[in-house]
């Protein structure tokens, strides 16, 4: 009885909690329906305006689309690939100095990216990157967390299996490719859909390293879209949430399972 | 169908509506833009060397409208930082024809500049704040 109790209650708790993640969607999305550049709980008219403006009448708003997930994209391959290497390496090698490293490693994934921000900027600049995507892409592909994760677990799988495999000859990369990687889906899983949301949000880089306004993500987009009509505003938004929702739902137990696998270790 | 397999669906389903979208919009949009040739304005002295006045002379194709009481309207092109970058756009200037000569018009236009970008040829009806395209950019400096 006690029991029962105190699960009804630990489902109102969690209910009214969630209210505070639901209660912004609607409200994003029942504006989306709305004119004017005043938010409202309900709109007064309920339009389509917003809708026809983003999706048909200019294509700029899904230009910025198309620009964030290329941007993303690349950042996520690209980082997957490094971090898959280093963490691989830093896992199942021993080599002088490797401990060092890795702590190098921790120090420079607890820093904020903002301290790293200038030296980032005059590295580009004199590899004469600034004002393209590739100043975007190059910087982010190499990410002290995707090692760290990656490193964690790859911990996991025994080198038993490993030294088994290089019996049969397999190479290094035969081993990471076909056997720790298919092992260790939830992680990469977990890194892929982390990084995809970092670089799906990310402003500051954009501002940056962008010359131009017309090579802007859509997060850089929506930052700077004060005093625009709430309708399309809302319709960006829920334009800018859609890849990330889906990826989600797509991978939302590969997600969980691939953090609690790398705090085990 | 399991939940995975729905997903995929509905991605592939939503990248394609955006692709046709982005398509859509870009083709309506490139056909509703009116493109605009440019003309580098400038005012000229009177022929009177002891007159130090200037007169307007435009191009008769620089009259966008004109009425039967002589009153024009001509559009000059401006640039704006928009939310999507530089954009050019238009604003109308009213004057009165004071003669013609030589497929050439003179203005009184209190509204003009001595220096002015005008639109000297439109594919489209224009008014005050539409967006348009240069025809021909290398006559734009900023």
């Amino acid at each position: 009885m006690k029991a029962k109790r105190f699960a009804r209650l630990r489902l109102v708790f969690l209910c009214f909690f969630g209210l505070f993640v639901v209660v912004p969607i609607l409200f994003t999305l029942v504006n989306s329906f709305s004119t004017g550049t005043a938010y409202s709980l309900l709109p007064q008219q309920w339009s389509l305006a917003g809708w026809f403006e983003v999706f048909l009448r200019r294509p700029h708003y899904l230009v910025k689309f198309w620009n964030s997930l290329f941007l993303s994209t690349a950042i996520v391959a690209g980082q997957t690939l490094v971090s898959s290497l280093a963490g691989y390496a830093f896992s199942k090698f021993r080599f002088p100095g490797r401990e060092v490293l890795f702590f190098i490693v921790i120090i420079v994934m607890m820093m904020p990216y903002q301290v790293t921000l200038v030296s980032n900027y005059f590295v580009i600049r004199e590899l004469g990157l600034m004002g393209s995507w590739a100043a975007l892409i190059i910087p982010s592909i190499f990410s002290p967390f995707g090692v760290f994760l990656l490193r964690q677990v790859f911990d996991t799988c025994p080198d038993d299996l490993l030294d088994a495999a290089r019996i049969d000859g397999a190479g290094n990369l035969t081993i990471l490719f076909r056997i720790l990687l298919p092992r260790s889906r939830a992680g990469v899983v977990s890194l892929v859909i982390l990084t995809f949301v970092d670089a799906w949000n990310m402003v500051e880089q954009p501002l940056v390293y962008l010359d131009s306004s017309y090579d802007y993500p859509l997060s850089v987009f929506l930052s700077q879209m004060n005093g625009q009509d709430v309708g399309v505003l809302c319709v960006c938004g829920i334009l800018a949430a859609l890849p990330v929702l889906l990826l989600f739902l797509y991978y939302d137990q590969d997600l969980a399972d691939g953090i609690s696998l790398s705090q085990i270790h | 169908m399991d939940r995975k397999r729905i997903l995929r669906w509905v991605a592939a389903v939503c990248l394609l509506v955006l692709a046709v979208c982005t398509g859509v919009s870009s083709f309506v949009y490139d056909a509703l833009l009116p493109r605009v040739e440019v003309l580098d304005f400038l005012v000229r002295d009177t022929p009177d060397p002891n007159d130090y006045g200037a007169e307007w002379w435009v191009p008769e194709s620089c009259i966008q409208s004109r009425d039967e009481n002589g009153r024009v309207t001509l559009y000059r092109v401006r640039s704006r930082d928009g939310i999507f970058g530089i954009e050019y756009f238009v604003e109308a200037i009213d004057g009165e024809i004071l003669r013609e000569a030589n497929g050439e018009v003179e203005l009184d236009a209190p509204a003009m500049d001595i220096v002015e970008k005008l639109v000297l040829t439109t594919d489209k009806p224009l008014r005050s704040g539409t967006v348009v395209s240069i025809l021909n950019p290398e006559v734009w400096q900023e």
